[in-house]
């Protein structure tokens, strides 16, 4: 058996995961408020936020690891917490830092878990194991591993469920560089084997770079959700200018309608645009500096980054209303 | 809905049909946990120790001792050396099985994995009952194990064994049931006291001593109970245990070695925490029961019964039962007189009492499981 051909085939629905007004407290702290989302099927999927915003708490609530004060929510299209046991067998997943029992091997950990799981989960433990390169020490006792080695046994631990939906909280976490690869690499090819993928994270770099879709999350709210590519189209564009006078230039552009604001430091100008220009607003910001007798020497449109977008959502939350 | 898994290589798995709700725990759930448990080397070395070496070495000396010098070493396999470790066999096996019994309760969640196993979606009340069937199996076996050879060390290394026990100054054949004493004293009487028999004012009993006033048969027929005891004490002192009687010890010990696991199983999955189960778990059995057993505290004796420590024993093998000086051998490090002073109870109500105890913290236990954060 081995782990790419054994892929379940995929049930009707169109999400992954799906959530509505999921809410979770403790106490007067609200962790979870009022979640809305929508996990698409077949796609790696990001869920971003800032520490405590709520992501290990929702995907807790998810797996059923902590009960939900009030809401509904579905895996693979299966409603749970009703129907736990039929959701949880197609899903595999890692919560918060991966621990295992450190007296005995990873491989005797998975054998744990696979007894538990059943349904031929004993069988693809060699597998799971090799697909995270953990084969060759997989009989030595899980106390020896570093960080990164507990992060694969996890996502061994996942992979011997054959999951149709895998939940990772900060995957990247205590990985090297090259660590960090392999784990996108693996990510991409569950996707491609037609599992969701959905990871929690705070590095967005990472995530931009492996995933299709994301989700934002501050103190507790979804904020934002779509593909990665519509919710950079939404921000706003910023364009760098080379000329010979950035603040008399920032002064000429102050007052047209499409910009947002200037920048001018280190004698480049930073003009952020307003959300919906195009190319033909560069040509007629460049317009007008020429004709107000600025030499402009160059101009580069910025691509905003995720996390320039990420930081500029989310800090707009954080302002006083 | 879909309950299956196809897969492309045909497999077909039916969460359904793989009970994976179902609160009855799979073979290999138990068998896993098992080896879980039993791959915990200083468990299994105090283990090892309590249940096994402590009979290994201490039977082991006294043969080579009296190997050496019979002449001021009895035989290793005497009634009251055998008397003498069954007692702490007893109470060191409850300790270490309530020591295995937090580890099996609390270690999957302090070690992190209590999350991995509830994500598989398999009923968090099998989780928990997978743990009893694997930390008995490591337990039962090896106590049994020790149990065994002082039974053999006192079957075939013992003192030459009487045909009559000394009672109370009359000589009494062996291994009689009660009825049979019964009637064995109210036939003998004259030959026994050969005059009037006489009651000290401590309450012990002499048949051949004289003084006036009491009609032997009338005396005999009316401090019966007494007499019983006494010649059941008679019998554990100078006698080796006949075997039916060391099977019913050796299944006394199981009982507490069992309950020792399931109240450190519950208590440990109610907190937990092991180190903090496992020192309430000792302080109740090396103080607190003593206290309670060795005292009658007149407007609490029922609730000194409801402990399970008094229940078990006075459910105690009567080859388990002295006359060393005192009621009972003592059932804790602390304590003397056991709780054999505290009136006794119906045998229904000290069962009771013990299957009290283990279904109680077997439930405490499973609810904790089933509701507890992940």
């Amino acid at each position: 058996m081995t782990l790419v051909e054994d892929r379940p085939v995929r049930n009707d629905g169109e999400w992954a995961v799906e959530t509505h007004g999921l809410t979770k407290r403790f106490g007067p702290q609200v962790a979870v408020d009022d979640v809305e989302l929508l996990v698409p099927r077949g796609s790696a999927f990001g869920y971003l936020g800032p520490n405590g915003a709520g992501k290990t708490t929702l995907i807790r609530t998810l797996l059923g690891l902590t009960h939900a004060d009030s809401g509904t929510m579905s895996l693979l299209g299966v409603p749970v917490p009703r129907h736990r046991a039929e959701a949880l067998a197609r899903v595999g997943a890692i919560v918060d830092e991966p621990r295992f029992h450190g007296h005995i091997s990873g491989r005797q950990n998975l054998e744990l878990l696979a007894a538990a799981r059943g349904g031929g989960a004993s069988e693809r433990i060699g597998p799971s194991l090799e697909r995270v390169r953990m084969a060759e020490r997989a009989d030595d006792k899980v106390r020896s591993y570093s960080m990164g080695m507990r992060q694969r046994l996890g996502v061994a631990a996942c992979l011997i469920g054959d999951p149709e939906l895998l939940i990772l909280d900060e995957p990247m976490n205590g990985l090297d560089p090259a660590g960090m690869h392999e784990m996108r690499d693996m990510i991409d090819s569950l996707v491609a084997e037609g599992r969701t993928v959905m990871l929690s994270s705070h590095l967005l770099d990472e995530v931009q770079r492996t995933c299709q879709a994301v989700a934002i999350v501050d103190r507790g709210r979804v904020i934002r959700q779509g593909p990665i590519q519509d919710l950079l189209r939404s921000a706003n564009a910023v364009v760098r200018v080379e000329c010979a006078d950035p603040d008399g230039a920032a002064s000429l552009l102050a007052p047209s309608d499409f910009v947002e604001k200037t920048d001018a430091r280190s004698g480049v100008l930073s003009v952020t645009l307003r959300v919906g220009s195009t190319r033909d607003t560069v040509a007629e910001l460049n317009r007008r500096l020429v004709a107000g007798g600025v030499a402009v020497y160059g101009l580069q449109e910025v691509q905003t980054s995720l996390e320039d977008w990420f930081l500029s959502v989310t800090s707009r939350l954080g302002e006083p209303e | 809905m879909s309950a299956t898994m196809t897969t492309r290589d045909g497999t077909v798995t039916n969460v359904r049909a793989d009970h994976r709700s179902s609160w009855v725990p799979t073979w290999p759930m138990i068998s896993s946990k098992f080896m879980e448990l039993r791959k915990r080397r200083g468990l299994m070395v105090a283990i090892l120790l309590l249940t096994l070496a402590l009979p290994v070495l201490v039977l082991g000396l006294r043969l080579l001792f009296h190997a050496i010098d019979p002449a001021h070493y009895g035989p290793a396999g005497s009634p009251s050396v055998f008397e003498g470790l069954s007692d702490p066999i007893a109470q060191f096996g409850f300790i270490i099985a309530a020591a295995v019994g937090a580890t099996a309760g609390a270690t999957d969640l302090g070690e992190g994995m209590f999350r991995h196993l509830v994500i598989t979606g398999r009923s968090r009340v099998a989780l928990f009952f997978a743990r009893i069937p694997s930390g008995l199996t490591l337990l039962l076996p090896l106590v049994a194990v020790g149990f065994t050879f002082m039974c053999l060390v006192t079957a075939f290394e013992g003192t030459p064994q009487p045909t009559s026990v000394n009672v109370d100054g009359g000589t009494v054949p062996l291994n009689l049931s009660e009825a049979q004493l019964h009637s064995f004293l109210l036939g003998h009487a004259s030959e026994f006291v050969g005059g009037p028999v006489s009651k000290s004012g401590d309450g012990s009993i002499t048949l051949g001593g004289g003084g006036p006033g009491v009609d032997p048969q009338q005396f005999i027929r009316s401090n019966f109970s007494g007499l019983y005891q006494d010649y059941l004490a008679a019998q554990s002192t100078d006698l080796n245990p006949p075997p039916n009687e060391m099977a019913k010890i050796g299944l006394w010990i199981e009982l507490e070695v069992t309950l020792g696991f399931i109240i450190g199983l519950g208590l440990g999955s109610l907190t937990g925490q092991r180190t903090v189960t496992v020192i309430v778990l000792v302080a109740l059995q090396i103080i607190v029961t003593p206290l309670l057993t060795n005292a009658v505290i007149p407007y609490f004796l029922n609730g000194q019964r409801l402990l399970f420590g008094v229940a078990m024993d006075q459910l105690r093998p009567a080859a388990l039962i002295s006359l060393n000086g005192h009621h009972g051998p003592g059932r804790a490090i602390l304590g003397r007189g056991g709780a054999l002073g505290i009136p006794s109870m119906p045998t229904w109500a000290m069962i009771s009492v013990i299957v009290g105890w283990i279904v109680a913290w077997t439930g405490v236990g499973a609810w904790r499981m089933a509701t507890r954060d992940a």
